[in-house]
C-alpha cells in the first residue's frame, strides 16, 4: 500500500516538475531568420536582423518579416538590444543565415562576433554563412524578395548554388575558426538590381578576409582545394582567339574529379607543392566543334587543360599573395614534416612556396550529339 | 552460502561491468586527456585500458582465493580486524565519492545542455530516486536491468559515427608528437574512466560458472569498454582541431550537436537522452556498491536497508559544489581515493594474500 502510494507520488511529482523552469514556447517567441553584421564607428558593431512572422488569414497563411538594426557593443549585446526593441522573446534558435560585412572581416578578426554561436547550447549550428559586400544591412534591408522573405531567400539561393557546386558547403560548425594549417573561404553575396546574388568567394587570412574572387575564380578555386563536387559548370574560352563571337566558348560538367596534392621538401628546404587535377568532363555545349573526330576532341581536351591549367596558377598565385591556404599545405607539414613546421615562419613562407599545378581532362561524354 | 535466486551468469557479469565503466565519464575523456597528450590522446586511453585489465587480473585473483565472500568478508582476514575496518572505510569513501561525482558531473552537464533554468536539485532527485529504487535490489534484477539498457551503447556509438563526414584524418598525424611521458601521464588521467571494474569484487561470489569463465566474461567487457572509449576519443580527435577541442569540455556532445539529419535537428539532445540511461545505471552500480559496503561495515546482510541513507549523503555531496573550482577538487579527491582503493589495494591485498598464504579454506565453503 504505502509503496503504492510512494510510486504515484513520484510519477505524479515527476509530471509536474518537468518542463516548468524550461519550456520555451514557440508562440512567445520572435525568431530570426537572417541576421547580419557590419562595422560601425569607435570599433562597435552594427547588426541588422529579419524576424520572420507568418500572419494566417482565410486564404491561408502568407510570410512577413520585419527588419531591426542597432549598434552594439557585441554579438550578445546586440541580441539584447533587439530584444528591447521587438515584441516577445528574441530567439537567434532558428537563424537560416549568417552574414558578414565585407568591411568588418576585411578590418576586424570574425571570431569574436562568433564567439556567442559556439557558446549557446541553443545555438544554430547548422545556419549558413556568408559575407555581404558592402554591407549586411544593405541586403537584409532588401526584406522581401518576391513572395519570399529575405532570409528564406539568401538561405535557398545559398543551398542551390552548393547543389551546384558553385560554392561550398559551409556552416557555422564547418567553419572552424580555430583550425590549425587551413584557411577557411567563405560564400560572397552581392545585391543585383535590388536582388542578392551569388557572386564568388571570399578568402581568409586565418580570421581575416584578405581577397575576393569572382564566380568563375571560385569553381576553379574549389577544385584546387578539393571542395569541388560533381556537376560544377564550366564555360570557358578555348584559345582560338580568330573565330567569331558566338562560336568561341565551351560548357562543361565536371563529372568526376581526381586530386592530388603532394607537399615536398627537399633537402635545401625548400617547400613545394604538387597539385594534381585529374578532370572527367561532358561538354554540354561547344558550338564551334563536331566532337565526332576523335582528333578534333583530343584537341579540344588539350586546349581545355591548358586553360584550366593556367587559370588554376593565376588563382594560386592570387591565394599565395592574399596569405589564403585554402588547400592545407599547413597541415600537411605539421603533420608529415613536423621538424621542419616548427622551424619556419609559415606567414613568411607561403607566399615563396612553389606550386606545380597540373589539370588534365579528358572529354567522357557529349550528349546526345556529337 | 549465497541464494540460488541472487545467482547471475557470466554473461550477465559482462554486461554489469560494461555498463559500471562505461558512464559519466565519456563526455569528458577527449577533452581532459588531450590537454595532457595532445593528439596521442588515444594511445592514453587504450594503455589505460590495458592496465585495467592487470587490476582486474589482480581482483579475479583476490576473489578466487575466497569463494563464496565479497571483499568486505575476508578484508579481516587479512589485514586483521582494526585495519580491516580502515581499509574498510577507505573503499566505502570512495564509492561515496565517485558516485557522487558522477551524479554531479552528469547534473552539470545537463544543466549546460538542456535545463539551464532547472534546479540542480531536481534533475539530482530524478536521477537518485530512479538508481535508489533499482539499487535496493539484489544483484540479478541490477544485471537484468543492465542487460536490458545495453543496446542504448550501440546507439550512441552509432551517432557519433555520423561524425565522420566531417572527419581529417591529419589532425592526429604525427603520432607521437606529445611524446612518451606525456602520453603516459594522460594514460593515468584517463585512468578514472575505467573505474568500475571493482564491481567484480561484489559480484564474484554471485557468479556462476568456474573462476575462468568468470574472467574471460570481464575480460570481454572490459575489451568492450576500451574499444568504445578509445573510438570516440578517435573520433573526436579526428573531427576537432586540437586548438578546438581545448575550449569544448564535452566534445562529443558538440560534435553530435552540428548533425542535422533531414527531420531531426539538435542531435545532442538524442545522445543524452541515451546516455542519461547509460549513467544512470553507472550510477546505481556505485549505489549498489557504496550501500553494499555500509552495510557489511555495520555488519548487515542485506543493504536495502541502508541504500536510502547513502542515497541522501551522495545527494549532499554533488548538491554542494557550486563552482568549477569546488568540481575540480572533489575530483582530485576521487582521484586519490579511486587510485588507493581500486589500483592499489587490490595489488597490495592480492600480494599479502599470497605472502601469509591466506586464503579460505575449501573445508569452509562445504
Amino acid at each position: 500500500m504505502s509503496r503504492r502510494f510512494v510510486c504515484t507520488l513520484t510519477v505524479a511529482v515527476a509530471l509536474a516538475v518537468c518542463g516548468c523552469w524550461d519550456q520555451q514556447l514557440l508562440k512567445n517567441e520572435r525568431t530570426v531568420s537572417i541576421g547580419g553584421m557590419d562595422e560601425a564607428p569607435k570599433g562597435k558593431l552594427r547588426a541588422t536582423v529579419s524576424i520572420r512572422d507568418t500572419t494566417i488569414t482565410e486564404a491561408g497563411s502568407k510570410d512577413t518579416s520585419e527588419i531591426h538594426t542597432v549598434v552594439a557593443r557585441s554579438t550578445q549585446h546586440a541580441r539584447q538590444k533587439i530584444d528591447e526593441e521587438v515584441s516577445g522573446i528574441y530567439s537567434a534558435a532558428k537563424l537560416r543565415v549568417l552574414l558578414f560585412g565585407e568591411e568588418l572581416v576585411r578590418n576586424h578578426d570574425i571570431m569574436p562576433f562568433l564567439d556567442v554561436y559556439y557558446r549557446d547550447p541553443k545555438s544554430p549550428l547548422s545556419a549558413r554563412i556568408a559575407v555581404a559586400r558592402g554591407t549586411a544591412e544593405e541586403l537584409i534591408r532588401l526584406k522581401m524578395v518576391g513572395d519570399k522573405t529575405i532570409g528564406l531567400y539568401v538561405d535557398d539561393l545559398l543551398k542551390s548554388m552548393e547543389l551546384d557546386a558553385a560554392i561550398p558547403q559551409v556552416n557555422i560548425q564547418t567553419l572552424h575558426p580555430l583550425d590549425r594549417g587551413f584557411d577557411f573561404s567563405l560564400p560572397l553575396l552581392a545585391v543585383k538590381r535590388g536582388v542578392p546574388a551569388v557572386q564568388g568567394m571570399a578568402l581568409f587570412n586565418g580570421i581575416r578576409l584578405t581577397e575576393t574572387l569572382n564566380l568563375d575564380e571560385s569553381r576553379v578555386y574549389l577544385l584546387l582545394t578539393g571542395l569541388g563536387k560533381q556537376n560544377l559548370r564550366m564555360t570557358l574560352q578555348p584559345m582560338e582567339k580568330n573565330k567569331s563571337s558566338g562560336y568561341q566558348y565551351v560548357t562543361i560538367n565536371v563529372k568526376k574529379i581526381r586530386r592530388s596534392l603532394k607537399v615536398i621538401v627537399a633537402d635545401d628546404q625548400e617547400i613545394q607543392v604538387r597539385l594534381n587535377l585529374k578532370l572527367r568532363v561532358a561538354v554540354e555545349e561547344d558550338p564551334s566543334n563536331h566532337l565526332y573526330k576523335m582528333s578534333v576532341m583530343h584537341n579540344l581536351e588539350r586546349l581545355l587543360s591548358e586553360e584550366l591549367t593556367d587559370n588554376s596558377k593565376k588563382i594560386i598565385r592570387k591565394m599565395q599573395k592574399a596569405g589564403h591556404d585554402g588547400c592545407g599545405v599547413a597541415r600537411r607539414l605539421m603533420a608529415f614534416h613536423p621538424k621542419l613546421w616548427k622551424r619556419i615562419d609559415w606567414k613568411k613562407e607561403y607566399p615563396q612556396v612553389r606550386f606545380d599545378t597540373r589539370v588534365s581532362l579528358e572529354i567522357v561524354n557529349t550528349g546526345i550529339t556529337q | 552460502m549465497i541464494a540460488g535466486k541472487d545467482k547471475i551468469t557470466p554473461g550477465q557479469l559482462m554486461f554489469v561491468i560494461i555498463q559500471a565503466q562505461i558512464g559519466v565519464n565519456i563526455l569528458f575523456l577527449p577533452s581532459s586527456v588531450e590537454s595532457v597528450a595532445s593528439s596521442d590522446a588515444w594511445i592514453s586511453v587504450s594503455l589505460a585500458g590495458i592496465t585495467t585489465m592487470i587490476l582486474i587480473l589482480a581482483i579475479w585473483g583476490l576473489s578466487r582465493r575466497f569463494p563464496g565472500m565479497i571483499l568486505f568478508d575476508y578484508l579481516p582476514l587479512l589485514l586483521g580486524k582494526p585495519i580491516g575496518t580502515i581499509v574498510h572505510l577507505v573503499f566505502a569513501a570512495s564509492f561515496i565519492a565517485e558516485c557522487s561525482l558522477t551524479s554531479l558531473l552528469f547534473v552539470n552537464a545537463v544543466r549546460d545542455w538542456i535545463f539551464p533554468n532547472t534546479p540542480k536539485s531536481i534533475v539530482l532527485i530524478l536521477i537518485l530516486a530512479v538508481s535508489l529504487y533499482m539499487a535496493r535490489e539484489n544483484l540479478r534484477a541490477i544485471a537484468r536491468f543492465f542487460v536490458l539498457t545495453f543496446g542504448l551503447i550501440f546507439l550512441m556509438i552509432f551517432i557519433a559515427t555520423y561524425a565522420y563526414k566531417e572527419a581529417d584524418i591529419m589532425y592526429i598525424l604525427p603520432i607521437n608528437q606529445a611524446g612518451i611521458p606525456s602520453i603516459i601521464k594522460g594514460a593515468l588521467f584517463s585512468m578514472n574512466s575505467f573505474f568500475g571494474y571493482e564491481m567484480l569484487f561484489f559480484c564474484y561470489p554471485y557468479v556462476q560458472g568456474k573462476s575462468r569463465t568468470i574472467l574471460k566474461a570481464v575480460f570481454y567487457a572490459n575489451t568492450f569498454s576500451v574499444l568504445v572509449y578509445v573510438y570516440l576519443v578517435f573520433t573526436c580527435l579526428l573531427v576537432f582541431t586540437p586548438e578546438e577541442i581545448k575550449i569544448i569540455p564535452q566534445p562529443i556532445l558538440y560534435m553530435v550537436k552540428a548533425l542535422s539529419f533531414t527531420i531531426i535537428e539538435r542531435a545532442d539532445l538524442y545522445f543524452l537522452t541515451i546516455w542519461t540511461v547509460v549513467v544512470t545505471s553507472t550510477i546505481m552500480a556505485y549505489l549498489f556498491m557504496s550501500a553494499r559496503s555500509v552495510s557489511s561495515l555495520f555488519g548487515m546482510k542485506n543493504h536495502a536497508g541502508t541504500t536510502p541513507f547513502v542515497t541522501l549523503i551522495v545527494f549532499c555531496i554533488s548538491l554542494y559544489p557550486h563552482n568549477q573550482d569546488m568540481v575540480n577538487r572533489l575530483k582530485s579527491i576521487v582521484g586519490i581515493l579511486g587510485s588507493v582503493s581500486f589500483v592499489t589495494l587490490p595489488i597490495v591485498l592480492l600480494c599479502i594474500s599470497y605472502l601469509f598464504k591466506v586464503q579460505r579454506k575449501e573445508s569452509a565453503e562445504g
